[in-house]
Formats: structure tokens, sequence, C-alpha cells
């Protein structure tokens, strides 16, 4: 009897535990509540978010909402009863149909006028471009020099035969468009580079060349490419520009150079370009107009590469040394039109993988 | 009489023939689970297939062929396997007694608690290219490829569907075999029937129940499968759940995803029909047993060798891949420079160091013990509501009548229901209701609930079922009322049945990543949720970290398998 | 007083009539023994009285009063069970304890009464042990006591002894015997087995199709079964069908010659022409020595089986009936036989 009652009594104690409130407290009445909607990869440091806290006498709440996809679904499927007040990371692949939902409250920030020429484009006066990251293929440096080959320069190249291997042993490993964001960026660079007409011509061939394709960022990189922990059989993997510094930085060793490098000649990588908005329906409108604006300033675009691994749009913040030092910028990225994309984007990637999957 | 007297006399008469009927039908039972059905799950469902055929998007009729046709296969080809291995692991488990019997059970339970990201690390760790298995034939053989292509394969979808649900089967058909009455299979016996023979013609049939409840279980898991036929399928298997998250997250086309989920949902619930079907019928009394009786030391080398073989089949199937995981989460993971042939070797707990470290001041750092903590809590909290939803059921069920027909398959729909589907139905119906403001996220446990509750349905009714009406009477007879009954006889014979659900229960929500994603808030993410995050980004720390919190997640369960196991022993009075 | 009355019971099973208006009463002091067929209802009628069943119609009194309104652990009623439903789950001590438990008995004397149970039934050493390791007499013995702990105000059994083995029984039936004698409350002991109602009875009610056919102390039951089906339940085989040829004196016509049987008191009288049964009763066996005035019954003896201490010779009658009579001799088999008959040996049974 006694025991029963103590397990009964221990679980009502956890029971109530769980019912109290959460670490962070509800919002008093003083500071307004700005809710930021984001997709996972987001990150900030605590220093920049108190900064903005202070300076307006507000509370950031974030809701990260699975990748760019997911939370871009997330927004459009509530867009009648908005959960933020802010969305954030839009890329210039899903740029188009996000405009065309019309979630978003038009407002063009003035710090805009500061960001380069390039990123300014298609924002039809609702978003604002924040960051944007290369999507292009990593490749295992100790391994290329150990083995004597070049490194790939070119899409061409990839076809080589000394690039590749019998079928699905080859050397490079992509994902799947379906279901990968930096998979989907990757088969728009050859679609730039070789035209509707031509890219599974192009696709054919890698597939004839021993490509492997995989579901996921994380399984290609972890599991196949060999310069990760994973130690794979692929030494070539689509990742990102940014990838190399973070091997560095989050190395368990101090290392002197990175163990990987990206290919960045021209028409190989593909410029992800990431948008912020603000939510039509809004409480606060002028407090959210500020938060796009802290985005823009130099305070929030320096914290950006070494908590995200992106690129800032602002050309006036300093870049961290250790991000530039193993950090590439794509010298000709590839870029294609948001609408087209919005709008051919079911059909290449089942194009895609009719070619590839079958 | 006096008219208002006579009519008074009526009422009441009337509300006494509604009570009984009421109580008779049992509706007062599945009020509870209704309802949480009806709240949590039909309501975001068609809230969120509503929207879908709202939006834009064109529909590929001839696209769902294939995914259909593929999830069905693997499925039935899975729950084939996992009956073909797990029943004579159900059967050493029910029979015998032997040295690390309840580590093992409760390691058996830890693969529903990996996210599936986990999972496909662990057999990485285990058979991918620089596997242990790989390095060791390559050197034993001097091969310069790995001879053993285990990644991106239908055997690898068909072993880690074995690997996460053996232990439905060991579960539900062990602790069914260790109630019948062995004097069954003694007496076929001592009649001239041979081992084989007294198994399928006098076993077998009692059994047919509960071993078509676990497969039905399996089947439906397999069914929705998604993490393992993503990662560890990769892109040339899609099935319906894997066409789902594509066509909602990627191609962003919702009236395809939203067809997808319908047939996936028809397809539930016609699997579902015909298992009810086929299990029509009164359930033969089970003499009830309790816990360590009927069990007893292997004697004789056949005996010896099955339990043994059993044995080394569930390591090498379930801890193997678990101590490939622990070891990297403490070796040290540099890429190898140039030889790819080389092994880096080293140990470090630096990862495990890192866990508690923010290094970048990221505002999203969550300490592993808050993680910890409060996948606990979500834990503990959708054990209670599944426990008491599930028993309540399980009692409706018990009571004869139509209901139960349509009641079950009602129950087991959010199974097989897409977990994407579902966690975007959450949003749409939720977001902005004072239950997703709340300062505990009670969405997250009503989740885990829905998949929890036929679990413990199905855990519970056999035990139930199983208890001789003459218990009850001879205790009302004594002096118990009802309610006494209930607590003093009932309870404590359907004790271990009800620890048996309470562990599935508690081990999905741990495990629970799907829906979760969907609806968990950032600053309070579960363990599964933290170790997504970690290997989202490159890095040796990031993978290092996630392999050490991975590690972390299965200490933590079987710790709190083995205290909930030392509770039920507790409260059941045996062992 | 104490008194348990059953007053015209009524329930249908399945659709079929089950129980067609059973009436009895129990009072203090006595054991009534509750007969008939398997199947009959007599499990049934036990629930009705401890209030697991209702009855479609009929009323149950104690002391009296109704208890139909009275919930079942309420009412105090001891029953125990044909598989004695021991709680397998408890150990010996703690079964016997329940219903002191659930009466709330103070704790302290809870040991004490089981202590004094256990000492009952003689199963003192066995209070520590697990239900389901016990052989079926001791689970017998321990579910009597547990029911006899609890100071029921009724003690119904419920064919008790059906699963055990001969020798086990006829203890076991002393054991109760003296049990119910020395706590005296009224207890109803239901069986299908004849020699265990003699045994245990004061009174015997024999059910048949739904209705009490007789009831009444064992011995005038078996002195003036009621009916020939009666007859035949409690294992009398000597019967014979027969015409009535006069009233006065009372002349049966039957295949086996004339018979003169004494008609029961309380009887209706026969009618002349009317059928009727003649139960030859199984008192003892009398070789005929010639008298006139007195039946005579002719045989052939088929088997003779020793019996311990008497005889029991089965004669194969006239109509080819078997009539089993016990005897203190043996007689050669196959040899004909002359049975002498007293008046008093011979009863008249309604058909």
């Amino acid at each position: 009897m006694k025991t029963i009652r103590l397990f009964i009594f221990t679980t009502l104690i956890v029971l109530l535990a769980s019912c109290s409130p959460a670490a962070t407290p509800s919002p008093t009445p003083g500071p307004v509540t700005l809710t930021v909607m984001t997709h996972d990869s987001f990150a900030v440091s605590e220093e920049v978010v108190q900064e903005f806290e202070d300076q307006n006498n507000a509370k950031l709440v974030f809701i990260k909402s699975g990748d760019t996809g997911a939370a871009l679904n997330r927004a459009i499927l509530t867009k009648n009863a908005p959960e933020a007040d802010i969305f954030y990371g839009v890329d210039n692949t899903f740029l188009s149909r996000a405009i065309q939902e019309e979630i978003f409250e038009p407002y063009t920030s003035s710090a805009l006028s500061g960001v380069t020429a390039e990123f300014t484009g298609n924002l039809g006066g609702q978003v604002t471009p924040i960051d944007f990251g290369d999507v292009c293929i990593n490749y295992d440096s100790a391994w290329f020099a150990a083995q004597g080959l070049p490194v790939p320069q070119s899409l061409a190249d990839l076809t080589d035969p000394q690039y590749g291997g019998e079928e699905g042993r080859g050397l490079l490993v992509v994902e799947n468009p379906a279901t990968s964001s930096p998979g989907m960026a990757f088969l728009l660079a050859t679609i730039a580079e070789y035209g509707e007409e031509g890219y599974l011509d192009y696709w054919r061939s890698l597939k004839a060349n021993g490509v492997v394709v995989v579901n996921d960022w994380e399984t290609a990189y972890y599991t196949n490419f060999s310069a990760s922990s994973g130690q794979g059989l692929q030494p070539l993997v689509v990742s990102y520009a940014s990838s190399p510094a973070a091997e560095v930085i989050y190395a368990s060793e101090p290392l002197a150079e990175a163990p990987t490098a990206s290919i960045t000649a021209p028409g190989t990588c593909f410029r992800q370009i990431e948008y912020a908005g603000i939510l039509k329906g809004t409480r606060d409108l002028a407090l959210a107009q500020r938060f796009i604006d802290f985005m823009l300033s130099p305070r929030f675009q320096e914290d950006m590469p070494l908590q995200m691994f992106v690129y800032p749009v602002n050309p006036l913040a300093v870049i961290p040394e250790e991000f530039k030092r193993y950090a590439t910028v794509a010298e000709e990225p590839a870029m294609l039109d948001p609408v087209l994309i919005a709008n051919r984007r079911d059909q290449w990637i089942r194009e895609w993988s009719g070619v590839m999957l079958k | 009489m006096d008219p208002r007297v006579e009519w008074g006399n009526a009422q009441v008469s009337r509300l006494h023939t509604l009570r009984s009927l009421v109580t008779r039908s049992g509706l007062l039972l599945w009020a509870l689970p209704l309802a949480l059905l009806g709240v949590f799950f039909f309501y975001p469902l068609s809230s969120i297939l509503n929207v879908m055929f709202e939006h834009t998007g064109s529909i590929y009729i001839g696209d769902i062929w294939q995914p259909l046709g593929f999830t069905i296969y693997q499925a039935f080809l899975s729950t084939a396997l996992t009956l073909l291995f797990g029943l004579p692991a159900a059967y050493v488990f029910s029979r015998f007694d032997f040295t690390g019997k309840r580590l093992m059970r409760t390691l058996t339970m830890l693969p529903f608690i990996l996210p599936t990201v986990v999972t496909a690390a662990a057999f990485n760790s285990l058979l991918g290219p620089r596997g242990w298995v790989n390095l060791l034939l390559m050197k034993l053989t001097g091969s310069p490829t790995p001879p053993v292509i285990f990644l991106n394969t239908f055997t690898a979808i068909l072993v880690a569907h074995v690997f996460y649900n053996i232990a439905i089967v060991i579960r539900v058909v062990g602790s069914a075999w260790s109630q019948l009455d062995p004097r069954l299979d003694h007496s076929a016996r001592v009649l001239g029937a041979s081992p084989w023979r007294s198994f399928w013609k006098v076993t077998f049939p009692l059994l047919r129940r509960p071993i078509f409840s676990a497969a039905l279980l399996v089947f439906l898991f397999d069914f929705a499968s998604f993490g393992v036929v993503l990662m560890l399928g990769g892109p040339g298997f899609q099935t319906l759940e894997v066409a789902i998250y594509s066509q909602a997250l990627h191609y962003l086309n919702l009236p395809m995803a939203g067809l997808l989920s319908l047939l996936q949902l028809a397809c539930t619930l016609l699997v579902t029909l015909l298992y009810g079907r086929v299990n029509r019928g009164q359930t033969i009394p089970l003499f009830p047993r309790l816990r360590g009786e009927g069990t007893r030391k292997p004697r004789g080398g056949s005996e010896k060798g099955l339990v043994y073989l059993t044995l080394t089949f569930l390591f090498l199937l379930q801890v193997l891949p678990m101590l490939a995981l622990a070891t990297r989460s403490i070796a040290r993971l540099e890429a190898d420079r140039g030889q790819r042939g080389e092994v880096q070797a080293g140990l470090t707990l630096d990862y495990y160091h890192e866990l508690f470290v923010n290094r970048n001041q990221s505002v999203f750092y969550v300490p592993p013990a808050q993680a910890i903590g409060n996948s606990l809590k979500y834990a503990a909290v959708t054990t209670f509501i599944s426990g008491v939803a599930g028993t309540l059921l399980a009692y409706a069920m018990s009571k004869k009548g139509a209901a139960r027909r349509w009641l079950d398959p009602l129950v087991m729909l959010p199974f097989g229901a897409s977990a994407v589907t579902l966690g975007l139905g959450f949003i749409v119906a939720f977001s902005g209701s004072a239950l997703a403001s709340a300062p505990f996220p009670w969405l997250v446990p009503l989740a885990h609930s829905l998949i929890a509750m036929p679990f413990v349905l199905r855990a519970v009714q056999p035990a139930i079922a199983s208890i001789p009406l003459s218990l009850r009477h001879s205790a009302a007879v004594l002096g118990a009322s009802p309610m006494r009954v209930w607590w003093e006889v009932e309870l404590k014979l359907i004790g271990r049945a009800l620890i048996s659900a309470a562990l599935f229960s508690f081990t999905i929500s741990l495990g629970e990543f799907g829906a979760t994603s969907f609806i968990a808030r950032p600053d309070n993410p579960t363990l599964p949720v933290a170790i997504f995050r970690y290997l989202s980004q490159p890095g040796a720390m990031n993978f290092g970290q996630a392999m050490a919190m991975s590690t972390i997640l299965i200490l933590v369960c079987v710790l709190s398998l083995t205290l909930l196991e030392k509770f039920s022993q507790v409260m059941a009075g045996t062992d | 007083m104490s008194r348990l009355e059953v007053i015209d019971l009524h329930k249908d099973y399945e659709g079929k009539p089950l129980l067609n208006g059973v009436s009895f009463f129990v009072d203090s002091g006595e054991t009534l023994c509750l007969l008939g067929s398997s199947g009959s209802g007599k499990s049934t009628i036990l629930r009705i009285i401890a209030g697991i069943e209702t009855p479609d119609s009929g009323q149950v009194l104690w002391q009296g009063k109704d208890v139909s309104g009275i919930p079942v652990y309420k009412r105090n009623f001891g029953l125990m069970f044909q598989d004695y439903a021991l709680f397998p789950h408890l150990t010996v001590a703690e079964n016997v304890a329940f219903g002191l438990r659930m009466q709330r008995f103070p704790r302290e004397k809870i040991a004490q009464k089981i202590a004094q149970a256990l000492e009952r039934v003689n199963m003192t050493a066995f209070a520590a042990r697990r239900v389901t390791d016990l052989s079926g007499g001791e689970q017998q013995r321990i579910a009597l006591a547990r029911a006899l702990a609890a100071s029921p105000q009724l003690l119904m059994l419920d064919e008790p002894l059906a699963a055990l083995d001969r020798g086990l029984r006829v203890e076991l039936q002393e054991e109760l015997r003296a049990l119910l004698h020395e706590t005296g409350i009224p207890a109803i002991y239901v069986t299908h087995d004849q020699e265990e109602a003699i045994s245990l009875g004061d009174r015997l009610a024999l059910l048949h199709e739904g209705r009490i056919v007789q009831c009444g102390p064992t011995e005038a039951v078996y002195r003036y079964p009621a009916s020939r089906w009666v007859a035949e339940f409690l294992g009398m085989t000597g019967l014979l069908t027969g015409k009535v040829i006069t009233t006065s004196p009372l002349t049966v016509s039957t295949d086996c010659g004339d018979l003169h049987p004494l008609h029961a008191p309380g009887v209706a009288e026969p009618v002349t022409g009317s059928q009727v049964t003649v139960l030859i009763k199984p008192l003892g066996l009398t070789q005929s020595t010639g008298d006139t005035g007195v039946d005579v019954l002719n045989g052939i003896v088929e088997d003779v089986r020793f019996l311990g201490d008497h005889y029991r010779v089965n004669i194969r009658l006239c109509t080819g009936t078997i009539f089993s009579v016990p005897s203190v001799a043996a007689y050669p088999i196959d040899e004909p036989i002359h049975l002498q008959l007293q008046p008093g040996d011979l009863l008249l049974l309604p058909d």
C-alpha cells in the first residue's frame, strides 16, 4: 500500500511540475512581444538579441518550423491567423511562391539602399534580403592531393571518367531535389548551365559516370563524404561554400588548414539568397519594421556568419577572419529567375526523378 | 395517485433505463478517448485536408501508384520478417529464465526511442562503408573497396524495420504466451503430438489474436515509416509518407500531398477493418498468470541453444548498432588525411564536454539536462493521458455490442496517418488557440498520446478479457464495492499489461520526432529534436555532440525503463 | 430468526426459461442441499441470492425483508465458487483476509481472524504460500476459510467438491458437515451428486425443469420421493411402470405381476386405471420364503460387487430393469432369485 501511494505521489509531483510555467516567463505588460518565425537553421547570439530587446523595449520570441519548405508552408497555412510578426527564411527558390500567396505586409527598408544590387531584385516590395550562401561542391583536399587528381573546375568536368566509377560508386554524391534543399539548388545550377533542353542529358552522363544520389544533406555529408566524421567513400559532395569553415571552427582539435574546400568555378555553384518579411496581420507594424531594419544592420549581419554560416548582404558588415579564410564566395554563381523557378519547379523535379531514379 | 408523482416516477424510471443503457453500452467509457480522438486527430486532419485542396498545385494521378504499391509491399515484407524473427524470441522470453533477461528485454525497447537520424548513424557506424564490419572484412580479405553495401538498399529498410519493431512482437505476443497454461501444451504432447504439431494445433490457435494484433501494429508502423525509408533506403525507394513529405515541403504541392494523405488514411482504415473481420469472436479465457510464473531455466541442448541463438541475434541486431554509436561518441573523429583505409585512433570525452558549453552564445542553446527534462516530462504526461484513455477504451471494448467493430479501427487510424499531414494539421487547427500558447506545450504529449493509445488498448484489453468472471464476483460477494473490485483485483491482474503499455507509451513519446518537430517550441525541444539540430551542420564537433547526445538519450531511456519495470514489480507484488 | 426465503423466481436464459417459479427456504442452523442435473439452474439460483444476477421476477427475502435493493457487496452472503476463484495475486493469508478488509475490520484483529480461519480448515502452515501452488483440496479449504472468515450470515457453496477425487471428497464432506454444524449459519449446498447431498444436507431441495419438485428433510425425501424423476435422481433403480387396478387395497398391475404398494401421505389418491410407477425401495434383500400375502418379485442375479462392508447385488427384473440393492450376503450370478417385498418396501409414485 505504501509503495503504491509513493508511486502515485511521485507521478503527481512530476505532472504538477510539468504544469508549471516554462523557464521563460510569459511576457509582462511592459515589453512588447515580437514573434519571429524561422526555419530550423536559424541561429543568433544572445547578445544581439539582447541588444534589440533593450533598444526597443521588446521581447523576441522565435518559432522554428522545420526546413525552408516546411517553414514557408506553415506561414502559408496560417496566413489567415498568423502565428508570428516576422517570417525569416524564404529563399530565392521559393520567393515567387511566397509572394504569390500574399502572406507579407509590404515594406521597403531604408537600409536596403546599402545592400549590394544583386540581392535587391524581385522583392515585390514585400521582402528584404538578409543573407546569402552558395551551394557548391565540397571536395576532400587530402584525397585529391594523395590521388594526384586535379580538382574538377566545371560542371562538365564532373562527367569526366576520371571522376567517375561504376554505377553508384562514383566520386560525387548529390542530394535528391525532391527531398533536399541543397539538392534542389544544385539541380537549378545544372539547369542554369545547360538550359531546360539540355540538363537531362547532363544528368544522364552524370549517372553513367556513377553519381551517388541520397535523400538528404545529413546522409550525403555525414555518411558518404570522405572528409567528414562519417569517412565515407565520396570525396565530392554537394554542400555549402561555408562548410569548410564549419569543419575548422567545429573541429575537435585545432586544425591548421581546412580538410575540405569548395569548387567555386563559374557556373558550378548556385546562389541561395534568404529573405525576411513582415507577415500580414502583425500586431505592431512599427516594431516589426524596426526588426527588419535591425536585421540589415551591421550588428546583426556580422553575427550571422559564425551562427548560420551564411554571408551578409550588407557590404559594410565585417566578416570574421576564420570564416573568410576557409569559406569562399562563388565567382559567378548560377542564378535563375525566381518566377521561372516557382512555375517550373514541380516539373523539373519530376523530369529529373524520371531520369535518375528509375 | 397524484399525476405529478406518477410523472416523477416515470421520469425516474426513464432515467434508470437510460443510465443502465449507458452503463451497459459503456458510453461513458468511450467518451474521453473519443473526445481525444475527435479533437486532436479528426479535427486537425480535416482542417488540413480542407486547406490542402484549396491551394494551387497539379495532381498527377499516375504518380500515386508506385509509392502506394511499394509502401504496401515493403510493409508486408517487413512485417513478415519481424514475425519470423520475433516469434521465437517471444517464445524464449515467455518460457525461460536466463541471466540478463531483464536487461535484454529493456534493450529491445530502445530502438523505439531512437530518431531515425540516429539510427541511420548507428547502422552506418556498423555497416556503412567505413563501419566496423566493412573495415574488418577489408582487413581480412585485403579488398580495397568495402564489400558490404548496406545503406541505400532495400535490405537496409527491412533490417531497420525489424530493428525497430521486433520489440512489439516480443512484448505483445510474449506476454500472451506467458499467460497460456503450459499444461495445454503438455497434454497435447502426452496425447502424442510432436512439439511442432502441438504448437500448430494447440498453442498457435490460442495465440492467433495476439499475433495478429502485433502484426497489425508492426504493419501500420512500417506502412507509415518515414525516416527509415528516407535515410536508410535512399532516393530509390519512395513510400507514401516520403512522397507526402516531399510534395508538401519541397514541391509545395499541397493538393497532391492531400491526395496522398487521404490514400494513406484509406489504406489504414482498410487494414484495420480487415483485421477486425479476421479476429472476430470471443477471446478464449486464459488463466491469469503473473510475471515469473511458468518460466524456468532452459534444460537440455536444444532449449539452451535456442536461448543463446535468440540472445545472440537480438544482440547483433539491436545492441551492436547502439554500441557502435556509443563508441562513435567517444572516438576522435577527425577526417583522415589521405589514406582511405585507415581509421584514426584515440578516445575523447570532448563531445560530452561540449554539450554543456554554449560556445557561440546562441540564443537557442539548450543544455542537455533541459532537453532531457523536456523529453521526460512529455513522456510522463503522454503515459498518463494515453494510459487513462487507453484503459477506458479497453473496458469499453470488453462490453458486448456492435460498437466494438468500428471503435477499434477508428482508434488505430492515428497510427497509419501521415505524421507530416498531422503536424501540419496541428498547425492549422491550433495555432493561435489557447492550447498553443499555454505555458506547457500540451499539444506535444497530446499528439504522442494519439499514437500511444492503440498500444495501451491492445495490451490491456486481452488482460481484461482473461480475468475469469468468478474472480470479480467473488470479490463482490466478499464485500468489495465495484470500485474496490477494480482496485483490488482487476488492477493487480491487469497490472502487468498496464506496465507493458506504459513502457510503450513512454518510449514512443521519447522517440517521437516527426509530429513533434512541427509542434515543439524552440525553447523546450525534446532530445531527438536537439540531436537533429547538431546533425544539420558540418563539423566534427557537431557530429560528435550529436552522437554524445544520442548516447545520453539511450542511457536515459534505459534508466527510465528499468525504473518503470521496478515499479511494476512492486505494484504487482510479484517476481 | 434468520431465514432465507426464495419466492417464485423466474429467469430466462438465452430466450428459454431456466427458472420457472423456484421457491424454498433455509433456516439458521440447517444446511439445505440443492440438487439438480447439470445446467438446471442451480448456480443461477445461488447467484441470484448473492445478488450477482437479477431474476426476471420473484423475490429473495432475508429475515422477512426483500434484499433486491441491496447491492452484492452489502448483503454479507458468503459464496464459494465451483472453481474456488482464489485471487492468484494474493497469498493464502491475504485471500482469507480479503473479506475482512472489505468490511474494514481493524487491522490487528484481522491477523487473529486469519489464524482462526486457517486453523479451522487445518491450513495454518500454508498462510504465506501462493494460492497457485496449492493442490485442489488445499485450494478448496482456503476458499472455505475465506468465505467463513468474513462471518457471512448465509453461506452458499456451489459444487465445491466436484473437482476432487473420491477419497478427498469423502474426507472433506465430513469436515464440511462438522464445520457447518459448528458455525450454525444457514447454508445452501449445491450439488448434482446425490451421495454428497445425503451426507451433508439436513434438508434437500430438488430442482427439475425450473421448479423445486420436492423439498424436505433428507430422510423424508428418500423415504417418500415425490415423483419418478426424483427417485431416479436419488439413485433408486427399482422402478416399474404399471396400471392401477383397484384403489383399496391399492393394487398395481405390472409386467412383473401385481404389486401392492403404499401410497405416500399427502399425495393425491390414485385413480383406477391410471398409469403409475412403483418404487421398490433398496432397503435390503430378503429372500422369499414362500409366504402368501406378500409380494414377490422374480429376477436373475446379474452382478454382485463387494464393497467393503456390504455387497451390492444387481438383479435383472422381468421387465429388463436392473434393480440394485445392498445385501449382507452374496448370491450366485446368473441364478434366479425371488425377492420378498413387505408392504413398506413398495411406494406408489405419480408418473
